[in-house]
C-alpha cells in the first residue's frame, strides 16, 4: 500500500517536472506530503517496472542539433514521458548529450492548446460587412494578453488567412507574400511550403533559420564541388589522421561528434587544431588527452588569411603534399590559387597586415599547424604507397562560427581550397565537414527552401529543372517562372526591409523564432508590426505571438511523423510517439489545408495540386504519401533516391520501413540513394570522385557542370577597413536614420564581403579603463554571440526543468584582466550595449567564476555571451533583458545572405 | 472642591488607541506581505514568469507593482532589507528578536550566543521603559485576540454564556519557569512552539508560500477557544510566558497610564473595558498593565493619563466627580460645619 | 542520553494528542525515516536544535525555497525548524541564511569557494553505479554541471561518468539535477543522527 503511494508520488512528480521550474512553489503541500521525505528504502530494482502497459516506444533523431543523433521516445498513456539513446544507432551509439536526455521534458510545458488565436481587432475588422480593410494589420502587436485575443475554430481562421493571403497576391504580387520557415519542420513540411509559395504563389520570399546558419556553408559548396552537402559522413571522423576546427564548439555544440573525435584522438593520438577566439571546453578538452599535439589558434576573422598562409606554407616547405595531378585533372583555376596564396599570404605577410607583432597567431604557430598538415597529409599518402586503400589526411570541421560572417562563404571556400589543393578531398577519412545546428537543416537545403532555389540542390534559374518542377509539383510552370523573376534580395533580412518598406504584406512564421534574426528593435520588429503575421506555434510565450495577427496552435517533434537529415546526409524518420493536444495540427496539414485553399482562390486546382487526403483514423495527412512524392520528384537529380522505391517494389519494404532500417541494417538512409543496390546498402557514404558507385550519375567527377571541382582564391583587405565599416555601421543604429537599407547598398556589402570585413569596429582607443570611463558614444569591446551547452536555441531547452537549472541566467563571458580594468567583479549585471541596442547578463570573470557555467576563457577584449537564453527571462518586451540579437549587426553576404553575428563592438555598463 | 485640580488629561492621549490599532493592523499586514514578497522574490529569480499559473501571476503583477517604488536595481535584494516575524527579524539591517528567544537559547543551551544578546538589548531596554507594550502594540497575536474579543462581547449579548474564570495571574510566570526547565531538559526550544506570536508568523510563512500550516495553528485555535469558553483574553493573562517575560522586565517601567481621582466620575467604564481585567479605577496597574491605552479611549472625563514615574499609585480613593466622593465631602462639610 | 529519552515519550503523548485533535497531524511520524539537510554551516544535529530559534527567516530570505520548515513529521524536537530536501529544491549555497539568522544555529560564512568548502558540511553525494546514465553507456554529465564545485567535489571521467570526492559539501544540487528517476546521484546526510537513516 505505502510502496504504491510512493511510485504514484514519484510519478506524479515526474511528470510535474514542468512546474519544478517554478522553484517547486506550484502550491503543493511540499512540507507535509512529499514521498522524498522518506528514505528510498532501495532503489527501484529497474527502470522497466514502471512501464505500465499503456508504455510504447518509437524512434525517432533527436529534435535538437544537426548531429542527429538516434532517439527513443517513452509514451506513457499517450503522453510523452523520457528519451532513450539508441544503442543501435550509427551516429550516437547510445550516447547522448543533456539536450537530447531531456528533450521530453518541455513538450507539455507552456503549451498553446485548442481554437486558433486571432487578435482581436483582426477579427472585428474580418467580420464587418464585406470583410471591411481586407489588408488590415492589428494595432496591438508588441503583447500577448488573453483579452487582446479571439478564439477562433480553425477552419474560420483557415479562412481569413486564404482570402487574405489570396488577396495580397492578386492585388500586389504572390511575392509580397513571405515565409519564414525552419529546420526543424519536417522534410515533408519544408517541401510543401516551398511549393506552397513558390508553386502556388508565386513567391520568391521564402526563407529559414537556415540562413542565419548554414547558407555560408550552401553557397561555398555550391561554388566549389556543385551541389550542398559535406561530401563525407561520420565515419570518416574515425578514419582521419588529424582534425581541424574552424569556429566550431563541439563539446558544447554537437557533443557527440567531440565525443567521438576524442576518443578517435585517444586511441590514435591524432593532431587537433581548434580556431577559435576563445579557448573553449574543446580546446581543454582535447588538451586533456594529449596536450602536445593539442593546437589552439585564437584568431578574430582572420581564417581567409590563416587559411592561405597555411597553403603558403605548404607550397613552400612541403611540396610533398601538393597534389598536382588532382589537381590538374579535377580541378579549375587552380593556378590562379596557388600563384595567388604563393605570392600575398606567406605567414609574415599575414602578420603584417593582421595587425602586426601584436597579432595572437604569429608565424611560428602558422608553420607548426601546417607542418601537423602535411604530416598527415603524408599518412594517407603513405598508406597509398604501401598498398593499403588510401585513407586518412585532414577533416575540416566547422561550425555556425564560422558561417557567421559577412565573409563567411569565402572562409568555407577557403578551406574547401586548401583541402582540395593537398588532394584531402573526395576519399575516406578527409574532407570539408560542415556541422549544422537545425535537426534538419539538411533537409530545408534539399528542398530549396530557401529564396531563387528549388529542390533538389539546383536554382530556380534552371529552367530544365523548373520545368521539371512544375511537373512533379502539378503547379503551372508559370508560377515558377514569376517566382523565379521575382527579386528578394538581402534574403531573411531583405524579407524584413521590405517589409518595413510595405512591399511584403503577409508573413507565414513557421516552426522558427524572429528572435534568431540580427537587429530585433530596429529591423525585424518594426517589419512584423508593419505585416499581417501568421504564426504557427507551440508555446504560449514565444516570442512569435508578441507580433502575430493569427496564431494556429502547432504540433511539435513526437507529435508528427516525417523525416528529419542530418549532417551527414542521413535521413531519420521520425515517428509520431504521441497525440498532440487539442487543437494542435501538425505543420503539413496546415500547410496542405491553406495552400490548397489558396491555390483554389486564385483560380488553380487545388486538389490536383495538394491531392492527399486525411486519414480518417486520425484525421491527420499521410506524411508517407508526400515523402512518397518528394522521392518521386528527386528521380535525375543528384540526390536521387527512387533506389527506395525500387526496394519497395522488389522487398516490400515502405521508405519509412527502409529509412527505419527493420531488414537491420544501419538505422537511417544516406542520399543519394538511386538505384536498388545503394538504397539496400542505405544509401551512398561518400560523394564525388566514382566514391558514390553510381554509374549513370547526372554529373562527373563534381557537381559542376564540366565535371570539375572550382577553385577560387578569396582575399582579406584591410586597406580601407575603417572607412569601410564606418559606412556598415550605420545601419540599424539607434539614432541612425530610419530608412537606411541595406537592400539598397548591395555594393557596399558585396566589397564588405571580398575585403573581409567585421561589420561593427571597437574604439580601441578606450578600452583598458574604468566601465564609467567610457563615453557615450563610445564602443571599446568585441562582442561574440553564440551557444552554450546546455540549451539549444531559444524555445525548447528553456522550458525543461533540467537544462534551465544547468544555465539559468544570462551570462557573459570575460577575461579576468579586462574585468579588472573596467572594475567589473565576478556575479555583477552588466549591460551590454552596441550601436543598435543593449541586454543584461551576469559577468562571468575567468573560468574561475562562480557564475555557470563557465567553462571558456575568452582572449583580452573580447566579451562572449549565449543567445540561447534570449526569451528565458520572459518573453514579455517589458520584462524580457535578455533579447540578445537586439544587439546585433544586420549586415550580410550579397550571395549568401549570411549575417555576422560574431564580431560586434560593446560598450559595458554595471546594471 | 479641590481648587487646585490639574487639568484634565492631554485630549490627543484618547486617540492613541486608534494608532495602536493602526500599529496591530501594520504589523500584521506585513506579516502577510513579507512571505508573499518572499515569494515574488522567488519568482524572480528563478525568471519564471511565463510558467506561472494565472493566479501567481497576480501575485507576481501585484506584489511588483506595491515595491517598485522601493526599487533601484534589478535583482529585487532591496527586499532582503525586511525579513522575518515579530518573534525575530530583520528591519534595514538592524536585527530584533523577542527577549523570549534568548531565555529559550540560554536554556536550551546553557551558555550565551552574544550576537542574539545584541538583537534583543533594544526590544528589552523599550520594555524596561514601556513595560508589557509589546503586548499591546505589536504582538500579532493580540490583533487576532482583540478582534476575537469583540466576537466574545457579541455572543455574551447575545446571551450565550460563555465562561469567565479567574485564574491566578502568576500561573504565567509558572508556564514560564516550566518552560525554560523542559527547555533545558530537551535541548530544544520550547516557547517557539507555544508562544502565539511566533507561531502567526511563522504559520501566514507556510500558508502563503508552500500552502500548508503546521501544529501551531492548532495550538493557536486551541488558545482562541480557551479564550472564548474559560476566560477573557485567558492565554494572554494566564499562560503566555512571553507576557510573563515582559511583565517582569516592565515591573519598574516609567512610562504609566494613572488615574487624576479629580476628574473620575467612578463610572467603571475602564474596569470593564480592560480586557486584562485590571482595574484602573482602583489604580490596579501592577506589571500586568501593556499601555495599550483601551481605557485612556473609553473614559468620557479624561480622568487617565500618562506619567512618568517608576511606580503606579496606590488607591487614590473614590473619583472626585463620582457619587461617592461627593457623598463623603457632603459628609466632610457636614463635619467642618458642625 | 535523558534528554532523547524524555523527548521520546513526551513526543508520543503530544503527537497523540495533536494527531487526535487536528486531522491535518493525523500521520503516524514513528514510521518515517527521514533524508533531510540542515541549512549550510548547520552543526550536528543535537546543536543545531538548541541553537535554531524557529524564527523562519532563512525560509523565507532563501532564493530557491530550498529551506522549508518541519511539522510534527520529525518529532517534535524539530517542529518548526528549517530543513533541505535536496530532490525537491537544493541548496546553491548563496549563504544568505547564514547571514540573516540571529541565532548562531546557521553560522555566517562568506560566500567563497573556499570557506564553504570548510565550513558546511550538509551531507555527501553518493552514486549509485546501477542507476547512473553515465555508467549505463549514456553520457548524461548533469550532476557534474550542476555542481558548483565542479572538479573540486565532483570529478567526471569518461562518458562523463561522476565520482564523488570527499570534498563534497552535499548542497544536493546534482541530486535536484539527477534525470534519473529514482535519482542516482543521492546526499546522504552528515548530520550525527544520519547513522540511523
Amino acid at each position: 500500500m505505502k510502496r504504491d503511494r510512493m511510485s504514484l508520488g514519484r510519478r506524479a512528480f515526474l511528470k510535474g517536472s514542468g512546474a519544478m521550474v517554478v522553484a517547486g512553489t506550484a502550491g503543493t503541500s511540499l512540507m507535509m506530503n512529499n514521498p522524498e521525505l522518506v528514505a528510498a528504502e532501495a532503489p527501484a530494482t529497474n527502470v522497466k517496472d514502471v512501464k505500465s502497459s499503456t508504455s510504447k516506444t518509437s524512434y525517432a533523431a533527436c529534435p535538437y542539433c544537426g548531429v542527429g543523433c538516434g532517439t527513443i521516445i517513452q509514451t506513457e498513456n499517450g503522453k510523452i514521458t523520457s528519451m532513450q539513446p539508441d544503442r543501435d544507432h550509427p551516429t550516437n551509439k547510445g550516447l547522448q548529450c543533456i539536450k537530447g536526455l531531456t528533450a521530453a521534458e518541455p513538450i507539455y510545458v507552456d503549451r498553446l492548446e485548442g481554437d486558433c488565436y486571432v487578435r482581436k481587432d483582426v477579427w472585428a475588422e474580418w467580420k464587418k460587412p464585406g470583410h471591411g480593410d481586407i489588408e488590415y494589420v492589428s494595432k496591438t502587436k508588441g503583447a500577448f494578453d488573453e483579452e487582446l485575443w479571439d478564439r477562433v475554430p480553425y477552419e474560420d481562421a483557415g479562412n481569413m488567412i486564404a482570402e487574405k493571403v489570396a488577396h495580397f497576391a492578386k492585388k500586389y504580387s504572390g511575392n509580397s507574400i513571405g515565409l519564414y520557415g525552419s529546420g526543424q519542420l519536417t522534410l515533408e513540411g519544408q517541401y510543401l511550403e516551398n511549393l506552397f509559395l513558390k508553386g502556388v504563389l508565386g513567391s520568391n520570399t521564402i526563407e529559414a533559420n537556415a540562413r542565419m546558419c548554414m547558407t555560408s556553408a550552401v553557397t561555398a559548396y555550391f561554388a566549389t564541388l556543385g551541389s550542398d552537402t559535406p561530401p563525407l559522413c561520420y565515419e570518416d571522423l574515425e578514419l582521419c589522421d588529424m582534425i581541424m576546427h574552424f569556429g566550431h564548439n563541439p563539446r558544447e555544440a554537437h557533443p557527440i561528434v567531440f565525443w567521438r573525435i576524442a576518443d578517435h584522438k585517444k586511441r590514435m593520438d591524432i593532431p587537433t587544431v581548434v580556431v577559435d577566439p576563445r579557448r573553449t571546453g574543446t580546446v581543454q578538452g582535447y588538451s586533456d588527452i594529449n596536450a602536445k599535439n593539442t593546437v589552439h589558434v585564437p584568431i578574430l576573422n582572420g581564417d581567409i588569411a590563416f587559411l592561405n598562409a597555411i597553403a603558403h606554407v605548404l607550397l613552400k616547405d612541403h611540396p610533398d603534399v601538393i597534389d598536382w595531378d588532382f589537381m590538374k585533372e579535377n580541378t579549375k583555376d587552380w593556378e590562379e590559387y596557388t600563384k595567388g596564396v604563393a605570392e600575398k599570404y606567406s605567414p609574415e605577410q599575414v602578420q603584417q597586415f593582421m595587425g602586426g607583432v601584436n597579432h595572437p597567431v604569429p608565424p611560428e604557430l602558422i608553420r607548426h599547424v601546417a607542418g601537423l598538415f602535411a604530416d598527415a597529409t603524408r599518412k594517407r599518402l603513405a598508406r597509398k604507397k604501401a598498398g593499403q586503400p588510401e585513407q586518412g589526411g585532414v577533416i575540416i570541421m566547422w561550425g555556425i562560427g564560422y558561417n557567421q560572417h559577412i565573409h563567411g562563404q569565402h572562409n568555407v571556400i577557403s578551406i574547401i581550397n586548401l583541402l582540395s589543393m593537398t588532394g584531402n578531398l573526395a576519399k575516406p577519412g578527409c574532407g570539408p565537414f560542415s556541422m549544422t545546428g537545425q535537426p534538419n537543416a539538411m533537409g530545408e537545403r534539399l528542398t530549396g527552401g530557401l529564396t531563387g532555389r528549388l529542390p533538389f540542390n539546383i536554382g530556380l534559374d534552371n529552367e530544365k529543372h523548373l520545368s521539371h518542377m512544375a511537373a512533379a509539383w502539378n503547379v503551372p510552370e508559370d508560377n515558377l517562372k514569376t517566382s523565379a523573376k521575382a527579386q528578394n534580395p538581402g534574403f531573411a533580412v531583405g524579407m524584413m526591409e521590405r517589409a518595413q518598406k510595405g512591399d511584403v504584406k503577409a508573413m507565414f512564421l513557421i516552426y522558427a523564432t524572429h528572435i534568431d534574426l540580427p537587429d530585433t528593435h530596429n529591423l525585424v520588429r518594426p517589419a512584423l508590426n508593419k505585416a499581417f503575421v501568421i504564426a504557427q506555434e507551440i508555446y504560449r510565450h514565444a516570442p512569435n505571438n508578441l507580433y502575430a495577427d493569427v496564431i494556429l496552435p502547432a504540433a511539435t517533434w513526437g507529435e508528427v511523423q516525417g523525416v528529419y537529415i542530418n549532417s551527414e546526409r542521413r535521413l531519420h524518420v521520425i515517428d509520431k510517439a504521441a497525440q498532440a493536444p487539442k487543437g494542435c495540427k501538425p505543420d503539413l496539414d496546415m500547410v496542405i489545408d491553406k495552400g490548397r485553399h489558396i491555390a483554389t482562390l486564385l483560380g488553380m486546382d487545388g486538389e490536383k495540386i495538394f491531392p492527399w487526403k486525411r486519414d480518417p483514423a486520425t484525421g491527420e495527412y499521410n506524411a508517407a504519401e508526400i515523402f512518397e512524392a518528394f522521392i518521386l520528384a528527386s528521380k535525375g537529380t543528384d540526390s536521387d533516391l527512387t533506389g527506395m522505391l525500387e526496394v519497395q517494389k522488389k522487398d516490400g519494404l515502405t521508405p519509412y520501413d527502409q529509412i527505419r532500417s527493420i531488414d537491420g541494417k544501419d538505422r537511417g538512409m544516406q542520399w543519394p540513394a538511386p538505384n536498388y543496390e545503394i538504397a539496400k546498402a542505405g544509401g551512398t557514404k561518400r560523394r564525388y570522385m566514382n566514391q558514390e558507385g553510381w554509374a549513370e550519375r547526372p554529373y562527373g567527377m563534381f557537381r559542376k557542370p564540366d565535371g570539375k571541382m572550382q577553385f577560387k582564391l578569396c582575399h582579406m583587405d584591410y586597406s580601407n577597413r575603417v572607412e569601410l565599416t564606418n559606412k556598415l555601421m550605420e545601419f540599424g543604429r539607434k539614432d541612425g536614420d530610419k530608412n537606411l537599407f541595406t537592400i539598397d547598398n548591395l555594393d557596399l556589402m558585396k566589397e564588405a564581403r571580398d575585403k573581409a570585413m567585421t561589420p561593427d569596429l571597437p574604439d580601441e582607443d578606450f578600452r583598458n579603463q574604468a566601465w564609467h570611463a567610457v563615453p557615450k558614444d563610445k564602443y571599446p569591446m568585441w562582442l561574440g554571440l553564440g551557444v552554450v551547452y546546455e540549451h539549444f536555441h531559444t524555445a525548447k531547452s528553456n522550458r525543461s526543468p533540467t537544462t534551465r537549472r544547468l544555465v539559468p541566467e544570462q551570462y557573459v563571458e570575460m577575461h579576468p584582466d579586462d574585468a579588472k580594468e573596467m572594475g567589473i567583479k565576478d556575479g555583477d549585471l552588466i549591460n551590454l550595449i552596441t550601436r543598435r541596442g543593449q541586454f543584461q547578463a551576469r559577468a562571468q570573470v575567468g573560468t574561475n567564476s562562480l557564475v555557470k557555467p563557465a567553462r571558456n576563457s575568452v582572449p583580452r577584449g573580447y566579451l562572449f555571451s549565449p543567445w540561447n537564453l534570449s526569451v528565458a527571462d520572459s518573453a514579455d518586451p517589458k520584462k524580457n533583458k535578455w533579447l540578445v540579437n537586439g544587439t546585433s549587426s544586420r549586415i550580410w553576404d550579397t550571395v549568401s545572405g549570411q549575417v555576422d553575428f560574431k564580431k560586434l563592438a560593446c560598450r559595458v555598463e554595471k546594471a | 472642591m479641590n481648587l487646585h485640580t490639574p487639568p484634565p488629561a492631554f485630549f490627543f492621549l484618547k486617540h492613541i488607541n486608534k494608532f495602536r490599532w493602526l500599529t496591530l493592523t501594520l504589523v500584521f499586514g506585513l506579516l502577510i506581505a513579507l512571505p508573499y514578497i518572499s515569494l515574488y522574490q522567488n519568482f524572480r529569480a528563478a525568471h519564471a514568469y511565463d510558467f506561472l499559473p494565472p493566479s501567481d501571476v497576480r501575485i507576481y503583477d501585484a506584489v511588483e507593482w506595491l515595491t517598485a517604488p522601493f526599487i533601484h536595481t534589478h535583482e529585487a535584494s532591496e527586499l532582503n532589507a525586511i525579513k522575518g516575524n515579530t518573534w525575530s527579524g530583520t528591519l534595514f539591517g538592524l536585527k530584533l528578536s523577542d527577549p523570549l528567544t534568548l531565555v529559550s537559547q540560554m536554556a536550551t543551551q546553557l551558555q550565551v550566543y552574544w550576537p542574539l544578546i545584541l538583537t534583543v538589548l533594544l526590544p528589552i531596554g523599550l520594555t524596561v521603559l514601556f513595560g508589557r507594550f509589546y503586548c499591546g502594540w505589536i504582538c500579532p497575536a493580540t490583533f487576532l485576540y482583540e478582534l476575537f474579543d469583540k466576537l466574545r462581547l457579541l455572543l455574551l449579548r447575545s446571551g450565550i454564556p460563555l465562561g469567565a474564570v479567574r485564574l491566578d495571574l502568576r500561573l504565567k510566570y509558572l508556564v514560564l519557569a516550566i518552560g525554560i526547565a523542559l527547555s533545558t531538559a530537551l535541548g530544544t526550544v520550547v516557547f517557539s512552539a507555544i508562544y502565539p506570536p511566533a507561531i502567526i508568523g511563522r504559520e501566514l510563512q507556510y500558508w502563503i508560500t508552500v500552502n500548508s500550516i503546521g501544529a501551531g495553528s492548532t495550538f493557536f485555535a486551541v488558545t482562541l477557544l480557551f479564550d472564548l469558553l474559560v476566560s477573557r483574553r485567558g492565554f494572554c493573562r494566564y499562560l503566555c510566558p512571553g507576557g510573563a517575560l515582559y511583565s517582569l522586565l516592565g515591573r519598574y517601567r516609567l512610562l504609566r497610564i494613572q488615574r487624576l481621582p479629580n476628574h473620575c466620575n467612578d463610572c467603571t467604564l475602564c474596569n470593564r473595558e480592560c480586557q486584562f481585567g485590571l482595574k484602573p479605577m482602583r489604580d490596579e496597574f501592577g506589571q500586568e498593565c501593556n499601555n495599550c491605552t483601551a481605557c485612556i479611549a473609553v473614559c468620557p472625563t479624561q480622568a487617565l493619563t500618562f506619567k512618568i514615574t517608576p511606580k503606579d499609585q496606590s488607591y487614590q480613593g473614590h473619583g472626585h466627580l463620582g457619587p461617592a466622593y461627593k457623598r463623603t465631602q457632603v459628609t466632610m462639610d457636614k463635619e467642618k460645619v458642625n | 542520553m535523558f534528554r532523547r529519552s524524555f523527548l521520546k515519550a513526551l513526543g508520543v503523548l503530544v503527537i497523540t494528542a495533536a494527531g487526535t485533535a487536528s486531522p491535518l497531524h493525523a500521520r503516524p511520524t514513528a514510521e518515517y525515516r527521514l533524508r533531510f539537510l540542515r541549512p549550510p554551516g548547520a552543526d550536528k544535529d543535537d546543536q543545531f536544535l538548541t541553537q535554531c530559534i524557529r524564527c523562519g527567516q532563512c525560509g523565507q530570505i532563501c532564493p530557491n525555497q530550498a529551506i522549508r520548515y518541519f511539522n510534527l513529521e520529525n518529532g517534535l524536537a524539530s517542529l518548526d525548524t528549517p530543513h533541505i530536501i535536496p530532490r525537491e529544491q537544493a541548496c546553491i549555497l548563496c549563504m544568505k541564511c547564514g547571514e540573516i539568522c540571529p541565532s548562531g544555529a546557521i553560522p555566517k560564512i562568506p560566500r567563497e569557494a573556499e570557506a564553504i568548502l570548510t565550513h558546511v558540511r550538509m551531507g555527501m553525494a553518493v552514486v549509485d553505479q546501477n542507476l547512473c546514465l553515465s555508467y549505463q553507456g549514456k553520457t548524461c554529465g548533469v550532476c557534474y554541471r550542476a555542481c558548483p564545485l565542479q572538479g573540486v567535489a565532483l570529478k567526471v571521467g569518461m562518458l562523463e561518468q561522476p565520482s564523488v570526492t570527499n570534498q563534497c559539501v552535499g548542497c544536493g544540487l546534482c541530486e535536484r539535477s539527477c534525470i534519473q528517476m529514482p535519482q542516482a546521484i543521492r546526499i546522504f546526510p552528515m548530520r550525527q543522527d544520519a547513522a540511523t537513516v
